[in-house]
């Protein structure tokens, strides 16, 4: 419970912690790494289990899902690149945007994104 | 430097890959295409070859109607900058495209007044859920398990119970999630502090520990691929069927390290459900606040789940309690 009261009043310390650049990316690479999991892992298992009185299928008709559904299949050795990629930048960008908070900006989050509104070229 | 395989070095480019054969189709949007190029980048990464794609009728529609509500969207967000591009562009993220106010209830709002996001959500809505198809029927043309449209499905109940079952349980479509970048993460916030802190929503908590537990899983099992990938170990249906020295190596690494291995085929069966209870549970914490529990925080409290803190400050009504508007 402790760690959920401290969650919430860093949050609020800076008004509104999901205007944080980097918890926008971490959220973002946590979202993606369990979409991909959740794509893997299906994949796999619908070649293994297809049914009663079917054969298990192949790596082939997994590329030919994903290049029918969608126009692309990552591959078996390129998905588990992904995967890492993802979950490893799902908690990098966590440390980031915790270790930022503080040493880099003390005020509230929402204002951070003022230097996009005042770029040179439209204000 | 060990043998990392982060990358591809040699890449072999041969013919097109054309897929599984399927049966003959009716139309010409049931046939597959035969158009593929490889792109060298990708290839460096993962498979070079894009395509072939297939359309299909559930394919077509799914994307009309997608592209429909992305251009409602859009065009609602450019006539609020009175159609400046320029500030279309600066004030992006900002804009929003908002859901109707609470008096039209579960009504049929005036166009500029929530019509449209309700036109845009249909559109959204029936493309997802034509998509869904496209992937059931997708699955069952190549004679393969239908796990991920399972899976998909699990991801739009949590869509559905925001925008769809819990507006209707609240009797109310003002309810449901604005259209927007920065609108939506307000929403989020709004919510939370309504219904007193959504961290004490076990539900919730749930599916934060499914999530983390997603990205720990995907990270431990990929990890463990590709270090095995020297003894083939990325051809996993093989591995699974016929258990060869990359499973084996895999395995015990896990065993003396932890004390426990999943197999080849049961870790994908982990991932699956870490991966799919992240949407179920987060969906049933989400439809549970406001329409069977009000306040997560108190009702922690009631619970001995959480501290019952000291009154510093005197009470302030609750704006949202306040009689009429």
């Amino acid at each position: 419970m402790c760690i959920r009261d401290r969650v919430s009043n860093v949050g609020y310390q800076y008004l509104h912690f999901h205007y944080n650049p980097a918890h926008m990316l971490a959220v973002t690479f946590f979202f993606t790494t369990c979409l991909a999991l959740a794509l893997h892992a299906s994949l796999v298992l619908s070649a293994t289990n297809p049914g009663g009185g079917q054969t298990v299928k192949t790596p082939e008709h997994e590329n030919t899902f994903f290049r029918d559904t969608i126009g692309y299949s990552i591959g078996t050795l390129g998905v588990h690149r992904l995967g890492l990629l993802l979950a490893l930048n799902a908690v990098f960008w966590s440390a980031v945007c915790i270790v930022i908070s503080g040493p880099f900006w003390t005020r509230g989050w929402p204002e951070w994104w003022n230097w996009w509104l005042d770029l040179p070229f439209w204000r | 430097m060990a043998y990392q395989n982060i990358f591809t070095r040699v890449q072999v480019h041969g013919g097109p890959d054309l897929g599984m054969p399927q049966k003959p189709a009716f139309t010409v949007l049931g046939q597959r295409g035969s158009q593929t190029f490889d792109w060298h980048i990708l290839g460096r990464f993962g498979d070079a070859q894009v395509g072939p794609f297939y359309l299909g009728w559930t394919g077509v529609l799914s994307l009309i109607l997608g592209i429909f509500a992305f251009n409602i969207m859009g065009m609602n967000m450019l006539a609020q900058v009175n159609y400046d591009p320029v500030q279309f562009i600066r004030q992006l993220f900002w804009l929003s495209l908002d859901p109707p106010r609470p008096e039209y209830g579960l009504s049929f709002p005036p166009l500029n007044d929530g019509g449209w996001y309700m036109i845009a959500g249909f559109c959204l809505t029936a493309s997802i859920l034509l998509f869904w198809l496209r992937m059931y029927r997708r699955a069952i043309a190549l004679g393969m398990g239908t796990h991920i449209a399972w899976a998909f499905a699990a991801a739009i109940w949590l869509y559905l119970v925001l925008g769809f079952f819990r507006p209707l349980a609240m009797g109310s479509w003002s309810e449901a999630v604005p259209f927007g970048i920065f609108p939506h993460l307000d929403w989020t916030t709004a919510f939370s502090l309504r219904y007193g802190n959504l961290f004490y929503n076990p539900f919730h908590a749930l599916s934060i520990v499914f999530l983390y537990g997603s990205a720990l899983l995907f990270a431990m099992h990929a990890g463990t691929i590709l270090a095995v990938s020297r003894y083939g170990g990325e051809r996993e249906i093989e591995q699974i069927t016929d258990r060869g020295t990359a499973s084996e190596r895999a395995a015990l690494f896990w065993r003396w390290t932890m004390g426990f291995n999943g197999t080849m085929e049961s870790v994908h069966r982990w991932a699956w459900w870490f991966a799919v209870l992240t949407p179920i549970t987060g969906g049933i914490g989400i439809l549970l606040t406001g329409t069977v529990v009000d306040n997560w925080y108190l009702w922690a409290v009631k619970h001995g789940v959480a501290a019952q803190y000291p009154l510093v400050f005197p009470p302030v009504a609750d704006p949202a309690l306040a009689p009429g508007r």
